[in-house]
């Protein structure tokens, strides 16, 4: 005997109830990450005059991975002792920003997020639950069209985040 | 029986149970064999048995004032010939031989301990008999032992057995003779060396409740202890930082008589006598000073003191256990504390029932408080306080109180002299012992010498499929991260990773950057093991990677284990 299906976990649930939304205007990923920053600390990520070494933290991790995963989606993060709790933006690009993803893909979504040092688990889940969303094209696809925040959380809300187990 | 236990040896946990338990019903026995051997010379000196505060009540003052020499007399020789292990109060050797000693007691001393014990207690001396009865248990644990040639670690456990069914027989509380052994003793809560231990001390209690039957120690009214309003909880604070001061004060008195007694210029063979005389004095004025000081206890529970005379006992058995156990008679700790604690709780109890008469309980109450502040206070083993005294009185409302004033007792205790009545002794001798082992030993060890160098490092680029095959081919839990120029930046663990290990989730979004945790707390290869092991209690992981601190490159990673193995190695090269 079994039990009703569990319902699958949306991009909605996975994301804070306070997720930001920011058509960007910007055309780098430098300047598309300083951008949904400031938008984020405005929100009260983080005190603002840590903007500046957030913003380092965002560009030095690039270095080190570019965080471009495909399909049009990046996912530009850090870890920092000025975050008390995660905090995460979403920016849309109608041209697409090029984040060095492999597919060579420009990025038209951008969801990226700061957390606290001690919320590895809370970052990683997230971190696992967009790299399956991303690897449907039409996921990016639906997001791409959404003008404002309330559309974005409502197409948020038809996409199943849950990882395929190997 | 050598061979019996050599073919059983096989099952390392079985067998440890088995001994626990034939541990404890032997200190159990050796508990009711002391009892008699008290009351026999008892009977032999005042011609009937009973509570020496009464019988010395009813006897010749020179009687009274003789009988704890004439005691002295004969423990002197016994100490001095056959155990000097077996002077004062017994616990101290035992966290010494579990510490230093790979856990060896000489069964001689259990011998003597319970002789010169007995023989101390019964004429009258002022100590408790806990103290010969962990010892016996310590003893037979460590004889058995040895017997079956373990190694140190099973050994430890069967002595902490011992002195658990010490505890349960002396005051018919299993339980608090558990946390005793492990928070006084081992420090170690692991399940392998509590089944033992819990196995060893229900045992010892049986056979006290087989024989003398199952009533608590203590008569108290049950259900009236008890916190009488929340206005009483400052009270009790109060309580717990006069108990910690009187506990402090009998600490250092006690090794202040021994010092002053030791520096007397007279026969060895005599300062034990010479103190029983003095003791003989106070008893002549306060006979409750005498011996164990149950009956005391009780009348402090009863409220039947007044302010001035429990002032007076307080101090009179402050002096006279110190000098008992300070001029070289033999006996525990425990019993006298509780004694005091009483006589201070009631007092506490008799100026706070003036000053707030609408708020504070019954005298008696603060007098069962007391009683487990101060042992608290002088032991630094709070859990075994609050137990004991739960079940000596049986009566669960006077936990709050209880919880209260122990932990404070234990906090300003600690705060007011670092070591307790038991590692004071030692510290003395310049072994200092923390968490069951000695710092000294500890803090002459480094972690390079300890550490192993095969550490497996990630650097930040590495991709989630690089760092799952390290994390699943490696037999680490931790692995250190370094940055492009090798500087270590965090830790990657195998708990913070297993969630992901299974499924494809982060293959192609997560470096290892992404999947470090901070750095948390990092050794330095020049560390010594005592500010490791801090560094391991503070630490959630059973590893710890070490840095160059000019450097920040990785040198290795310490594991737990490694740091005992190197300590253990010290500790068997030593002695």
């Amino acid at each position: 005997m079994s039990g009703p299906r569990k319902k699958e976990k949306s991009l909605k649930d996975l994301l804070p109830a306070d997720v930001l939304f920011q058509p960007l205007k910007a055309t780098t990923k430098e300047s598309a990450i300083g951008e949904l920053l400031n938008a984020l600390v405005i929100q009260g990520a983080a005190d603002l005059a840590r903007e500046g070494a957030l913003l380092e933290a965002f560009l030095e991790r690039e270095k080190v991975a570019s965080t471009g995963i495909g399909n049009g989606l990046a996912i530009p993060h850090i870890k920092s002792k000025f975050a008390d709790k995660m905090t995460v933006g979403v920016g849309t690009s109608e041209v697409g920003i090029d984040f060095g993803a492999h597919d060579g893909e420009p990025a038209r979504i951008i969801i990226m997020w700061i957390c606290a040092p001690a919320e590895t688990q809370a970052h990683l889940a997230l971190m696992r639950g967009l790299a399956a969303m991303g690897r449907e094209a039409k996921n990016i696809g639906a997001l791409t069209k959404a003008r404002d925040r309330r559309a974005f959380l409502a197409a948020a809300e038809a996409i199943s985040v849950e990882p395929k187990t190997k | 029986m050598r061979r019996f236990l050599r073919r059983v040896a096989g099952h390392e946990p079985t067998v440890l149970l088995v001994l626990g338990l034939l541990v404890g019903l032997v200190t159990g026995y050796g508990a009711i064999i002391c009892r008699l051997g008290i009351d026999a010379i008892r009977t032999l000196a005042f011609g009937r048995t009973g509570d020496i505060a009464v019988l010395a009540q009813h006897a010749a003052p020179l009687l009274v004032l003789l009988l704890p020499a004439i005691g002295g007399l004969v423990v002197a020789p016994i100490v001095l010939l056959f155990a000097p292990e077996a002077k004062g109060h017994g616990v101290p050797e035992v966290m010494d031989a579990i510490a230093r000693h790979g856990a060896r007691i000489r069964p001689r001393v259990a011998i003597s301990k319970a002789i010169a014990s007995v023989v101390t207690l019964g004429t009258g001396g002022s100590a408790g008999w806990e103290g010969p009865i962990i010892q016996i248990g310590a003893g037979f644990g460590s004889s058995l032992g040895q017997m079956s040639r373990m190694s140190r670690r099973p050994m430890r456990v069967l002595v902490a057995c011992g002195a658990a069914a010490g505890i349960a027989a002396t005051f018919n509380a299993p339980i608090a003779g558990v946390l005793f052994a492990l928070e006084v003793l081992l420090g170690d809560l692991a399940l392998v060396t509590f089944s033992p231990v819990v196995v060893a001390s229900v045992a010892g209690a049986a056979v006290t409740f087989v024989h003398s039957g199952s009533n608590a120690v203590f008569d108290i009214p049950v259900g009236k202890f008890r916190l009488a309003s929340a206005w009483e909880i400052p009270l009790y604070v109060v309580l717990g930082v006069a108990s910690a001061c009187g506990a402090v004060l009998f600490t250092r008195l006690l090794y202040f008589f021994e010092d002053i007694l030791e520096g007397v210029k007279m026969p060895r063979l005599m300062l034990p006598a010479l103190g029983g005389l003095a003791v003989g004095a106070i008893g002549i004025a306060m006979p409750e000073v005498l011996g164990i000081g149950y009956d005391a206890i009780s009348r402090a529970f009863r409220g039947e003191f007044g302010l001035a005379m429990l002032c007076g006992l307080f101090f009179a058995k402050l002096a006279a256990t110190s000098l008992t156990l300070g001029s070289g008679g033999s006996g525990g700790i425990f019993a006298p504390s509780l004694m005091m604690g009483a006589v201070l709780g009631a007092g506490f109890g008799e100026v706070v029932g003036k000053l707030f008469p609408g708020v504070a309980a019954l005298p008696g109450v603060y007098a069962v408080v007391g009683m487990a502040a101060l042992v608290a206070g002088t032991t630094h083993a709070p859990i075994a306080a609050i137990l004991i005294l739960f079940e000596m009185t049986r009566d669960f409302h006077i936990i709050i109180p209880l919880m209260i004033s122990c932990i404070v007792a234990t906090y300003v205790a600690r705060g007011l002299l670092k070591d307790s009545i038991y590692t004071l002794k030692l510290s003395r001798r310049g072994v200092r012992l923390r968490g069951g082992r000695d710092e000294a030993v500890l803090q002459s060890l480094t972690v390079r010498e300890a550490m192993h160098a095969d550490a497996i490092v990630l650097v930040e680029s590495m991709s989630f499929g690089e760092v799952r095959m390290q994390a699943l081919q490696s037999r680490h839990h931790v692995f250190p991260v370094v940055d492009a120029e090798g500087r270590f930046s965090g830790v990657v663990t195998l708990a913070a990773l297993r969630p992901f290990l299974v499924e494809e989730g982060l293959h192609g979004v997560a470096v290892a950057r992404d999947l470090a945790e901070p750095p948390g707390q990092v050794l330095s290869p020049d560390d010594d093991l005592e500010v490791a092991r801090k560094a391991f209690v503070r630490s959630p992981y059973e590893e710890l990677p070490v840095v160059d601190p000019s450097t920040r490159r990785v040198v290795g990673l310490l594991r737990e284990h490694e740091l005992y193995a190197a300590y253990n190695n010290a500790v068997a090269r030593a002695y």
